[in-house]
This record gives C-alpha cells, sequence and structure tokens, in this order.
C-alpha cells in the first residue's frame, strides 16, 4: 500500500511538473480586472486596488491612470504577484498588481481605468466606483492609543553627510489582541541613505499610568545626500484585529464568553496605524573655511599612522597603515591622499572597516594598507597625511584637519637578483590606479580550451529532463501491474484457469483434428472441451452447462443472448452425433464450430 | 520554418566576430592578449566569444580577471558569478571573486539565519544549477528503479531504500525548482556604474532612496521599461536605471 501511495505522490508530482511547465506564458483567453479591497473609505484612509489578469502568467505592465485628477493619491505600488491554484487537475495562474491609494476627496469617486499591457496586448479594466466620506469609516476599529507608531531623531537640522540618528517605535498596548503579527511598512528616508544600527527590533515593556505596552524599537542612521528639505515617514504599521461588530450583541450574562469565542473564532480585520512625519532642515556644508583637501568627510574623527618596515632593500614594498577612527560614517571615508613620491610605484590601497559593537551610533574605524615600492636606495621620505572633516558637535561647527607623519625609510640597494620586480615594472610608475596587490593578487589564467555551451542553457528543465522524470514512475507503476497480475495468477487458480482457458480449449480442438475417431466418440470430446472451457472461463463447474439450463446460466454470467443460444445448439448438435449416430466429417465440422464458438467468448470477455 | 532560420544566419555572419573566428580562436586571442598585459583587448575578445552565444566556465573566469586588472569591478564581479555558475567549487574562482567582492562597498546579505538554513544555502552553493538538476533526476530515477525491482526481489529492504531515496528526491526536486525559479524570476545582478542611485518609483521624478556602488549585487525583482525595480535586502527596494546593472 505504501508503495502505491508513493507511486501516485510520484504521478501527482510529475503531473504538476508537467502542467506547470506546460502553461503558456500567456493563455488565449485572459481576464483583466480590477478590484479594490473595500467599497466605503473615509478620507485619507488606504486601501488597496489590485489589477488581476486571469490566464496568464506573462509580465503584466500595468499604466497607472491620472489618479491625482480623479481625487486620489499613489502611496504605494505596484506590487507584483503570482497565484496559481490547482483544482481538480486544472491549473489556473494569475498575475497581479496592486496599488495603495488614498482619497484626497470626499463624495461618489471613480478609479480610472487602468491599461494593462501583456506581451503585444493591451487591456483596459473597468472604472471602479467607491464611496468616500469625510468621517473616520465607522468599521474601522479605534486603535489609535492602542497602536502608536513613532519615529524619532535626534537632530532636526543636520548638514549633508551628518549622521542623524533615528529610532523607530511602535508602542503595543498589551490590552488589545491583534490577529497574527504586526507588520511594519520600511519607512521612508527619501534623501537619506540609512545604515542600520539594530538588525532586528528590540522588544522591551513600558507602563504608563495602569497601561502596560509592549514597545519595540529599531535604531538606524540616516545621511542626508543633499541640502533643502527632507521628509521621513511616516512609519506605517499593519495588523489585523477580531471583528467584534460582526458578533453577537453585547450579552449582560455571556458577554465575556462571547468575546472569547470572538477572539478565538471572529473575522478579523485589517487596520493600519502611523505616525506623524518628520521633515529636516538639511543645511549645506559650508564654504568657508573648507580645506583644499576636504573629501566630503562628516564627523569627529582623529587619525594614526604608521611605516613598516622602516629599513629596506630597493624594490621590497614597504606599508604605511593609516588608521581613521571616530564617530560617522566611517565606511565611506577614502584614505588621505598620499602626495606624490619620487622614484617610487604606490598601490591601491586595502581598506577594512571595524563598526563598533552596540554604539548608539554610527561610529568605527577604518584601517588602510598601502604597498609603497621605492626603486632605488637612499632615504625615501613620505610626506605628511592630512585628513579633512566637518565636525557638526564641535563648537561652533567647523571644519578640522587631523595630519600624521612625516615618516622617513632608509631604503637599502636591492640584493642580486631581487630588483626585478621595480625594474620590470612598466614606465608611468607612480601612478596609483593600478589594480595589482603584493601579496595578494588574482590566480592564474585558464588558457586550456574550454567546452563552450550555448548562454543560459545550462541546468534547464528541458524536454528529454521532463520525458524521463514521467518515464521512471510510469516503468514503476507498470511493473506495479505487472506483480499484481503474477500475484493474482499464484494466488487466485480460478482467475488463473480463466486465463488459460482459450488456449487449452484451441490446443484440445487441434489435437482432435488429428484425431482419427468416430464421430460419437469426437463430439462427445467436442462437447467436453466446449463445456470445460466455459467452466472455466465463466468459473462454475463444467456440468452446469449441460442440460436445459445451461442457456440461462450462461446469460447470467454475462453472455449475450444470440452467443449463448449457439453455444447451446452446438452443445445440442454434440449430444444428436454423440447418441444418434453420424457421418465422420459432421464431427470436424463440430470443432470448428467450438473453436469459433470459444473465440467469440474470448472476444466478449475481453 | 526556412525564415528563421535564415535570419539566424545572416545575424550570425553579420556578427563581426563570427565572421572571422570560431569561439577558440577568439578565447585564445584573449589569453595572448591578457599575457601582454592589454587587458583592454583581452576583455574585448572574451566578450567577442560570448557574443557568439556561448559561455563556459573557462571563458568567464578569464573575462572577469581582465575585467577586474581594468579596475572595472562590477562586471569582474559579474563575469566571475557566471563562472561560478558552473564551476561553484572551484578554489582559484573563489579567491578571485572574494578579491572581486572585497572591492564593492555593498554585500548581497546572507540568506536565512538560522543555522539549518545557513548550511542549505552553504551546501546549495557548493553545486551548480546543472548539477543539482543531475542529483534530482538521478534520485527520482533511482527511486523509481530500486522501487521497481521492490516489486519481484529483496520486497521489504528495497521498498524501504526506495521510498528513503524517493524522499531524497522530492527535497532535491523541490529544491532545484525553487533555485530555476528564482534564477528566471529573481535573478541576481551587478551595479556597473560607480555610484547609482536607487529611487522610489520607475523614473527620475521620483526622489533617490538610497545608493548603491559598482559591484554591489541585488535581486531585479521587476523591470518597466528603462527602469529596474531591485531589492539588496528585505527593506532596502527601489528603482534604479536598467542600464547601470547587469544580470548575472
Amino acid at each position: 500500500m505504501t508503495a502505491m501511495r508513493l507511486s501516485l505522490v510520484c504521478m501527482v508530482f510529475v503531473s504538476l511538473l508537467v502542467r506547470l511547465v506546460a502553461i503558456p506564458a500567456q493563455g488565449a483567453d485572459v481576464n483583466v480586472y480590477a478590484k479594490t479591497d473595500r467599497n466605503r473609505v473615509a478620507m485619507n484612509q488606504p486601501f488597496a486596488v489590485t489589477i488581476y489578469a486571469e490566464g496568464t502568467r506573462a509580465d503584466m505592465e500595468p499604466k497607472l491612470p491620472d489618479l491625482k485628477a480623479a481625487g486620489f493619491e499613489l502611496l504605494d505600488g505596484p506590487r507584483m504577484g503570482q497565484n496559481t491554484t490547482i483544482t481538480n487537475g486544472a491549473v489556473e495562474m494569475n498575475v497581479n498588481a496592486t496599488y495603495y491609494v488614498r482619497a484626497m476627496k470626499s463624495g461618489n469617486l471613480t478609479i480610472p481605468a487602468f491599461s494593462v499591457a501583456i506581451g503585444d496586448k493591451t487591456y483596459a479594466t473597468e472604472p471602479l466606483p467607491i464611496v468616500v466620506s469625510d468621517k473616520p469609516a465607522s468599521d474601522e476599529p479605534d486603535v489609535s492609543d492602542k497602536l502608536v507608531p513613532e519615529i524619532e531623531v535626534d537632530k532636526t537640522t543636520p548638514v549633508v553627510g551628518e549622521c542623524v540618528n533615528l529610532v523607530q517605535r511602535i508602542r503595543v498596548s498589551t490590552q488589545v489582541q491583534f490577529r497574527g503579527n504586526l507588520s511594519p511598512e520600511a519607512l521612508p528616508t527619501t534623501g537619506f541613505v540609512e545604515k542600520p544600527i539594530d538588525k532586528d527590533w528590540v522588544r522591551r515593556r513600558e507602563q504608563r499610568g495602569r497601561v502596560v505596552f509592549d514597545v519595540f524599537e529599531k535604531r538606524s542612521v540616516l545621511i542626508p545626500i543633499h541640502d533643502g528639505d527632507a521628509a521621513i515617514g511616516p512609519l506605517v504599521v499593519n495588523g489585523a484585529v477580531t471583528d467584534r461588530r460582526r458578533g453577537r450583541a453585547a450579552d449582560p450574562f455571556f458577554g465575556d464568553m462571547n468575546s472569547i469565542f470572538d477572539d478565538m473564532m471572529g473575522p478579523s480585520i485589517p487596520i493600519k496605524a502611523e505616525s506623524k512625519p518628520i521633515t529636516l532642515s538639511v543645511s549645506p556644508l559650508p564654504a568657508e573655511g573648507r580645506p583644499a583637501r576636504f573629501a566630503g568627510a562628516v564627523g569627529d574623527f582623529s587619525m594614526n599612522a604608521a611605516v613598516s618596515p622602516t629599513t629596506v632593500a630597493a624594490g621590497d614594498p614597504v606599508t604605511l597603515t593609516v588608521t581613521i577612527s571616530g564617530k560617522g560614517d566611517v565606511e565611506s571615508l577614502a584614505m588621505p591622499k598620499v602626495p606624490s613620491i619620487p622614484d617610487t610605484r604606490v598601490y591601491d590601497p586595502d581598506r577594512k572597516v571595524q563598526l563598533t559593537p552596540n554604539a548608539p551610533t554610527l561610529e568605527g574605524t577604518v584601517t588602510f594598507s598601502q604597498a609603497i615600492v621605492p626603486a632605488s636606495a637612499g632615504k625615501l621620505a613620505i610626506p605628511a597625511l592630512s585628513f579633512a572633516f566637518f565636525d557638526p558637535d564641535a563648537s561652533p561647527p567647523r571644519y578640522r584637519t587631523a595630519e600624521a607623519g612625516p615618516f622617513e625609510v632608509t631604503v637599502t640597494p636591492a640584493a642580486k637578483g631581487s630588483g626585478g620586480l621595480v625594474s620590470a615594472l612598466p614606465s608611468g610608475a607612480g601612478s596609483s590606479g593600478d589594480i595589482a596587490i603584493l601579496g595578494k593578487d588574482l590566480l592564474p589564467l585558464r588558457s586550456s580550451s574550454p567546452v563552450f555551451v550555448a548562454i543560459g542553457r545550462s541546468g534547464d528543465l528541458d524536454g528529454a529532463t521532463l520525458a524521463l522524470l514521467a518515464t521512471a514512475p510510469a516503468l514503476y507503476v507498470a511493473g506495479l501491474l505487472v506483480r499484481r497480475r503474477t500475484d493474482r495468477l499464484r494466488s487466485d487458480p480460478a482467475f488463473a484457469r480463466a486465463l488459460r482457458a482459450g488456449k487449452v480449449a484451441r490446443d484440445r480442438f487441434a489435437e482432435l483434428r488429428k484425431r482419427s475417431t468416430s464421430v460419437a466418440d469426437l463430439s462427445g470430446d467436442v462437447s467436453k472441451t466446449l463445456t470445460e472451457y466455459l467452466g472455466d472461463k465463466l468459473g462454475v463447474p463444467a456440468p452446469s452447462f449441460i442440460g436445459a439450463e445451461a442457456g440461462e446460466r450462461l446469460r447470467k454470467k454475462g453472455i449475450d443472448d444470440t452467443l449463448a443460444t449457439e453455444i447451446v445448439d452446438c452443445l445440442e448438435a454434440c449430444d444428436r452425433s454423440r447418441f444418434g449416430g453420424g457421418a465422420t466429417g459432421g464431427g470436424t465440422s463440430l470443432v470448428d464450430v467450438a473453436e469459433k464458438l470459444v473465440d467469440s467468448v474470448e472476444k466478449s470477455k475481453r | 520554418m526556412k525564415l528563421p532560420f535564415a535570419i539566424t544566419v545572416a545575424l550570425a555572419l553579420a556578427h563581426p566576430s563570427a565572421r572571422s573566428a570560431e569561439p577558440g580562436e577568439l578565447f585564445a586571442k584573449g589569453v595572448a592578449a591578457y599575457g601582454e598585459k592589454r587587458y583592454e583587448d583581452a576583455a574585448k575578445s572574451f566578450e567577442d566569444v560570448r557574443g557568439l552565444g556561448v559561455e563556459s566556465a573557462e571563458l568567464d573566469y578569464d573575462l572577469g580577471s581582465a575585467y577586474y586588472r581594468l579596475g572595472d569591478v562590477g562586471r569582474a564581479i559579474v563575469a566571475f558569478r557566471r563562472a561560478e555558475k558552473f564551476a561553484p567549487r572551484d578554489p582559484d574562482l573563489r579567491e578571485n571573486l572574494a578579491m572581486a567582492l572585497d572591492r564593492a562597498t555593498e554585500r548581497l546579505p546572507e540568506s536565512g539565519d538560522l543555522p539549518w538554513q545557513k548550511a542549505f544555502t552553504a551546501w546549495r552553493r557548493s553545486l551548480s544549477l546543472g548539477e543539482e538538476k543531475a542529483l534530482f533526476v538521478a534520485a527520482w530515477t533511482l527511486a523509481a528503479a530500486i522501487l521497481l525491482a521492490s516489486l519481484f526481489v529483496w520486497r521489504t529492504p528495497l521498498r524501504r531504500v526506495g521510498l528513503l531515496v524517493g524522499v531524497m528526491a522530492v527535497v532535491l526536486g523541490v529544491s532545484y525548482l525553487t533555485r530555476l525559479h528564482d534564477e528566471k524570476t529573481r535573478p541576481i545582478a551587478v551595479v556597473l556604474d560607480p555610484k547609482v542611485e536607487v529611487r522610489t518609483g520607475p523614473g527620475e521624478d521620483y526622489s533617490v532612496h538610497f545608493l548603491l556602488h559598482a559591484g554591489a549585487e541585488l535581486r531585479v525583482e521587476e523591470t518597466q521599461g528603462e527602469w529596474s525595480k531591485v531589492s539588496v535586502s528585505a527593506d532596502r527596494k527601489g528603482w534604479l536605471r536598467a542600464s547601470t546593472i547587469e544580470k548575472v
């Protein structure tokens, strides 16, 4: 039975596989329509408009109508999706695009038709009517003081590139039973680069008066990328609560029981809460006092630098290590430019960033390691490095410069045979544009003749693979049928006899034709062979077909009237020849007749 | 039937590289140019091979190396990632790819936080899509063969083994099909331009949401005209010009 089940599972799996692959990218009958998730909304209340294309899995490109003219504002979207349902083996597929909008005015409004391009065809949805009231929708549960999203920043007038600490916070009253998980939407932070401090939401408990809240917080740092007003938020949180209005009316005796029942079984309705957005006024970096080498770093930094080793042979590398630490966007800091040093080659620096764990803001250390290769013996003088940055927390905020160096390295003459590195370098040495990194470089090229394959075909699910996948379980099912037949032949003698009856009867008729005997004896043998055949084939004792009731028995076993009559006539003819005497030739014709009857029974019972 | 074939032939002949050289010759030309430190010529030769509609692990490995030498970290990562599809366990390739990724500012986050998810991802990365498909087909066929044999000999032990292999085949099948689906519908792409502004919608009218730099890997969710919707992580999604990235 287990094997049967597995074979069934395999068949279903392969069937699904074949069906899914066989679904046309664009079906012949594509049905495109739009739906809203509610027919009545309040002004400014977000709702969803979804465009469905049924009967296709091709990419859909909806064209947004002029929503503003119709009194709506687009909040988000399109969010593309696909659905596949398999009902009784029939695969139904649709692609959909959801837009989140809100109405900007009240009244009976109409969402204009969307134009949807699928493949080379264009479809249009029907316009959707929607009633917009100027009061909060009555079916919206009031959770304004139970689910409170907030955003908080530590400064509202940063300069471009300054780190602004942002806290997203969601207070959730423990008095409300929310259905499922609350899902905060990604916070719109237009005009900023956002760098997370907390990977996940951090939970704590807080009591305000008599109400206990679960407070979820997530910290990040925002870095303004241009000056002017820049908006953050709102923080939008979606969730669902039980729809108590659809439950029973308040019951003075079983009110609490109803409430529990509703909590467990009642329908849920979606709710949405959003924080107030925050607008920051971002100032440009002041032009006054800007150092010539300022490269955009904003924060409070310190710099250290060292050279190692201080004595090298010509052609060997010296490593200049520069460490910049502090508060600010250390990840985007560039190495202070090393002034041009004659007779050396300077390579691109390696860069490692280490952020301070559990710091309240973005801070850490960036370490640059740069290889400098002197070409000739003598004193290698590396000039002082300077790193300019704007410190917004200084009083007053101003540009500052950190300096390190200068450094001096003693370069000894190259040992014989080891000076090839510099002398082999191409002309133009001293530039830092090359990629080669000393000590760590690309591994050698592959020069052996490759085996090429067509682009994009590797690993595809092709027809041959599908055929192989379908063949394997088909063979198993065939084997299963063979096995069941063999088992039945062994365990069910009647079945085995019925299966072999035709062949046995024909063999015997062939023998009778060869035998030279009297008509009476031959007729007896024909009658015996025919009744034994019928007995084996129909699973009843052979003597049942002798006598007046033979015809009725044959009909009961499913032999049609004409054939049953012919069999009875044949058996009677045999009896007449056997007991009434007759010519020798008549016996042979009886054999022919009987054999034809056997053939007819075999055909009818196949 | 004749017309498409004729068009194909015409297009192939129209291709400048196809007129003069075979993939093998162009590849050798690229290797020679690379050896002479003519990295631009090397990259062009390797690209010409791809222009003929063929690829291989060696070709993409060499192309990635040439782009890396030219300082084009985005295209280098694209080529190394393509080579990885054929030879995911090649230690040299891993080394070179790691070097290229080190030069990228942003990294595609690891998928999955749980240990078993990480282990599964690592196992999957050690196999190419073709190998995963071969494993699935082999396990599927083996399961059917063992179950078929169990009908006639050593029924119980073979049936148990067959069922076990069958379960493995189904797991491998689901893994392979989801990966194939992901590669077709949400391909990985790499930022080519030094700095790309990711906007909140498909157009210059939308505001900049965040920035990405050359070599940043991302997933392409959808494409509308000249704009692609991309995601770097669950909360980092936006639109950028499709020409600034290249799909792996």
